[in-house]
């Protein structure tokens, strides 16, 4: 997955699991980033009577670099803080929820924000409420409003919401995971089976959301508002993480963490853990800053997945299977940005430094017509410039290392034919033969149009578990 | 059930020339990296919160470095009397 479950360590403790890091230009509020970060993989929304929350002793930070050095020069900082209203009873809820201020609610959550800059700490809002889960029309009616009177400003122009929503991410896990099937193409697959439609196992799971929206003016090198595309000051770096304290100590009343918090997983561009780096050093990886990829550059450079495609789909990937040089266009998609020249009108290099950090070009204008493919797909306003909602990054990061993008760096290398058609989930009525609908949001998945543009979480009354029956 | 407090720990360090001063070390100094002390350079004047618990591990006894952790600061003091102590008192051999 982007990542979920990612890494042996992280995937024991979800509540700090960082799934997907989203940064892109406000649509509505073109002047904004937002910025979002989710937590807490594949939530059950049935999950009660113990319902999802954010960690009390997690510090949550989303961090954005304007320098080009993998270090955050601008930091927002989340902590939790979880009340119980009436100690005497096992229930989430003890009624209808129509408030987050409803006695009802008995495990209420506030949070804190803290912008930081350099040693500068500046509190933006504290005791901000956060929605309960979304558990069914008895306990939590008319759930959108619930949860969209939550959403708060704070500081100068800043908006922030945290709280559940339904996973804007979408993958065929279950195929993918097995041997790297991909079911349209599954024919033509090393264990070949009839080729079949795609499913979308994500689909009516929920995440834990953080989401910020930010004046770009606070987030650049030199508090401008940069218009041109070529302008080094218009690209930032972002990425989220997850700290615990170093220690943790029980007792038969609570639980205290103590000492200095430590990151325990971070999250830039998806799938970067998940299919780059080798399971060995994943839980190094979600400890170490992004400034210190480097490390890791050579399994971008020469990746797994482009050895094991060749030999999944025989036949299929010929070119791929004769590229042995290093991969310049993955590594400058992931570590450095991709620099002018590439691609018309269009770049976000930060600079030589190594790090795997989602950037964005913020003179880059929303699109009007956006295409989930990306700038694959001819939408500069798409991932890998920075990331939204609906961007199909696994088709994308499946196409790039493929081979589609490497034309950019050598332009006597023709990809495989099957490199830029390689896709996973999409729309229903989506088809090879007709490239565009594969550049159409997938029906499974809904968003908002507005902050925090994650919809509303499905309900734990609403989902029917599939009714697939167990392998004989 | 052993209990990681301030008091256990200073039980165990006493006579070893060694107490805890995270608190006046500050934040400051956390922040730059963790700090280290020795018997030799160390202001042994604690102010530590009394109901807060200290956790200290030994990750290198051969070093003789306790890794001391309180509130959100970790000191690392280099005794090895010390670090022989706190093993006799674990049970464990001296180093």
């Amino acid at each position: 997955m982007s990542s979920h479950r990612e890494a042996p360590e992280i995937s024991k403790d979800p509540v700090a699991d960082n799934t997907d890091t989203y940064a892109f230009v406000s649509p509505d509020r073109p002047d904004t980033v937002t910025i979002i970060s989710n937590y807490i993989p594949l939530e059950d929304p049935a999950g009660g009577p113990n319902f999802f929350e954010f960690g009390d002793d997690v510090l949550y930070r989303i961090n954005v670099d304007n320098t080009g050095d993998g270090r955050a020069d601008v930091a927002y900082e989340f902590r939790f803080t979880t009340k119980i209203r009436k100690k005497d009873t096992f229930l989430y809820n003890t009624g209808p929820i129509t408030s987050v201020g409803s006695d009802t609610f008995n495990r209420p959550q506030t949070y804190t924000v803290t912008e930081v800059r350099g040693n500068k700490r500046k509190v933006l809002g504290k005791d901000l409420a956060s929605p309960p889960c979304n558990i069914g029309p008895r306990s939590t009616p008319n759930y959108p409003a619930l949860a969209d009177s939550t959403i708060a400003t704070v500081g100068d122009g800043v908006k922030v919401f945290a709280g559940q929503r339904l996973d804007g991410f979408y993958v065929d896990l279950g195929a993918v995971f097995d041997l790297a099937v991909l079911r349209p193409f599954q024919n033509l697959h090393l264990i070949p089976t009839p080729a079949g439609e795609p499913v979308n196992a994500v689909r009516s799971f929920n995440v834990h959301t953080i989401a910020i929206q930010v004046p770009i003016k606070q987030l650049t090198r030199d508090g401008s508002v940069p218009k041109k595309v070529d302008d080094a000051k218009s690209v930032i770096g972002v990425w989220a993480s997850a700290s615990r304290q170093k220690g943790r100590y029980h007792d038969e009343n609570r639980t205290w963490g103590v000492g200095p918090f430590t990151q325990v997983s971070r999250l830039g561009n998806p799938l970067f853990n998940e299919v780059i780096v080798p399971m060995s050093l994943k839980d190094k990886w979600n400890r170490i800053e992004p400034r210190r990829d480097s490390e890791f550059a050579k399994y971008v450079a020469q990746p797994e997945l482009a050895k094991l495609l060749p030999v999944l789909y025989p036949g299929v990937f010929p070119q791929l299977a004769a590229l042995k040089a290093d991969r310049a266009d993955l590594l400058a998609i992931l570590l450095t940005g991709i620099p002018s020249g590439l691609i018309p009108g269009f770049q976000n290099y930060t600079g030589p430094t190594q790090a795997d950090m989602l950037r964005l070009n913020v003179a880059v204008p929303p699109a009007a017509d956006p295409k989930i493919n990306g700038i694959i797909g001819g939408d500069l306003a798409g991932f890998p410039n920075g990331r939204r909602v609906y961007d199909n990054v696994v088709a994308i990061e499946l196409r790039a290392i493929a081979g589609a993008l490497y034309p950019l760096v050598d332009k006597t290398f023709t990809p495989d034919g099957a490199s830029g058609l390689l896709y996973d989930v999409v729309s229903g009525d989506a088809s090879a033969d007709d490239p565009d609908s594969l550049n159409q949001p997938p029906a499974s998945v809904s968003y908002l149009d507005r902050f925090p543009y994650l919809d509303h979480p499905v309900s734990g009354y609403d989902v029917v578990p599939l009714s697939v029956p167990a392998a004989s | 059930m052993t209990e990681w407090s301030r008091r256990s720990l200073l039980r165990v360090s006493a006579g070893a020339a060694v107490a805890v001063p995270m608190a006046a070390l500050g934040s400051s100094i956390a922040s730059a990296g963790t700090p280290r002390i020795t018997p030799d350079n160390a202001d042994y004047t604690g102010g530590l919160t009394a109901d807060e618990p200290v956790m200290f591990c030994i990750h290198d006894a051969e070093a003789g470095e306790v890794s001391i952790l309180h509130g959100t600061t970790e000191v690392i003091v280099r005794d090895r009397q010390l670090v022989s102590r706190i093993l006799t008192a674990a049970g464990s051999a001296r180093v």
